[in-house]
């Protein structure tokens, strides 16, 4: 019995890759280059300031120290928004990256299968906790949430850290970069 | 169906050997799908000729030491069972095939994207039908009977379909631009640097 079930998850993973190209379409946003992105960034998840804030206890403290539920229910309902947008910011710019290092990668002729392995682990794990993340915050709301925050922040690091090895690109907030400016102004 | 209709008798010989051709040619449409998709992309056709060597290593590994297992009455296998096992390994190197091409967003064109779409349809199919055949037995042969010449006619539909007129693969513009800029960005890095030395030189000298 095991036997098949093995055969049929073969036939469904392939079937779930088929859909997934067969519904994939390319735009224009899916390779957007962070080079150029300066004026599109979506935000500033990288400071760890912000996320210690959104996630922290130290503002939920004091909104229970008020003793009202109604404010409570507010503020958790604001709060979970400002921290599903944090999530999304966060994954935006990843996928950005990813889409710039994707263009590039697949038509380099010294491509390193290693380096593009740990790339695609390092997404794939930035991605799961990011999804993680974000069940998390619906179910049991976004305080004290500072481990599994860190821990995304971390994978995102790790995936800034890779490609950067291989295509160094500007970080999310420093533009290191700013050789490039004249370039960009020229094309836009 | 020639066969079929002239001479019965002999129609499951025919079925049985021209099956196994059928996989021969189910490896040349691999070998094309990856050549035809993968041939403008150098650094996603290196990607993927790792993860198919390495498959292929891991597959073969496997082979061998279930072989070194089987005792004399479990070593006897049917032609179906080869199929079966034969699709299951065409499929898991279709599906890091085509898990390649979405990774790396490759356009794939209308042509290559219907051969890929059909012949993924026929293997997933023929791999979960065959896994039931082999399961079921018998009862489960009316069934095969009509599903598996259905599903062939739906994938030489997909193939007509997608593959009435010639269109080729797009390449993307924007890789082109992201290489320039990259090339555009080492290269005011190592004017910057020049700079910077000579600038350094002067100072010691002075």
């Amino acid at each position: 019995m095991s036997s098949i079930v093995l055969y049929i998850a073969g036939g469904l993973l392939l079937t779930i890759s088929l859909l997934r190209i067969l519904f994939h379409r390319e735009t224009e946003d899916e390779f957007s280059n962070p080079l150029r992105m300066g004026e599109h960034s979506v935000g500033s998840f990288s400071d760890t300031r912000l996320s210690a804030q959104i996630f922290g206890s130290e503002d939920w403290e004091y909104v229970v120290a008020c003793r009202s539920k109604p404010i409570q229910r507010e503020f958790l309902k604001v709060r979970k928004t400002l921290a599903l947008a944090w999530v999304r910011a966060a994954k935006a710019e990843a996928q950005a990256l990813m889409g710039a290092h994707r263009a590039a990668a697949r038509t380099s002729a010294h491509l390193e299968f290693f380096v593009e392995l740990r790339i695609a682990l390092a997404y794939f794990s930035f991605l799961f906790f990011c999804t993680l993340l974000s069940l998390v915050i619906r179910i049991r709301g976004p305080v004290e949430l500072q481990v599994l925050v860190n821990l995304t922040d971390s994978r995102s690091e790790r995936l800034y850290e890779i490609v950067g090895q291989v295509f160094p690109v500007a970080g999310p907030f420093e533009d290191e970069f700013s050789g490039m400016q004249p370039v960009r102004k020229e094309r836009h | 169906m020639f066969a079929y209709v002239r001479y019965p008798g002999i129609y499951p010989h025919v079925y049985w050997s021209t099956q196994l051709l059928g996989l021969f040619f189910g490896c040349g449409v691999l070998w094309e799908i990856y050549r035809g998709a993968l041939s403008p992309f150098p650094g996603a056709r290196r990607f993927a000729r790792n993860v198919l060597a390495i498959l292929v290593t891991v597959l073969l590994l496997k082979a061998t030491l279930s072989h070194g297992l089987w005792t004399q009455n479990q070593a006897i296998l049917t032609a179906l069972d080869t199929e079966r096992d034969l699709r299951l390994v065409q499929a898991i190197l279709l599906t890091a095939v085509v898990s390649v091409f979405a990774f790396y967003s490759l356009s794939l064109g209308r042509n290559l994207r219907s051969l890929v779409f059909g012949y993924g349809i026929f293997l997933a199919t023929s791999v979960v039908n065959l896994a039931i055949r082999g399961q079921l037995g018998e009862r489960f042969q009316p069934t095969w009977q009509f599903l598996q010449p259905s599903l062939y006619i739906l994938v030489l539909c997909v193939w007509s379909a997608g593959m009435w007129r010639y269109s080729p693969i797009e390449l993307p513009r924007i890789g082109l631009r992201i290489q320039e800029d990259y090339e555009r960005l080492a290269r005011s890095t190592r004017i910057r640097l020049r700079a910077l030395k000579s600038q350094v030189n002067k100072g010691i000298r002075t």
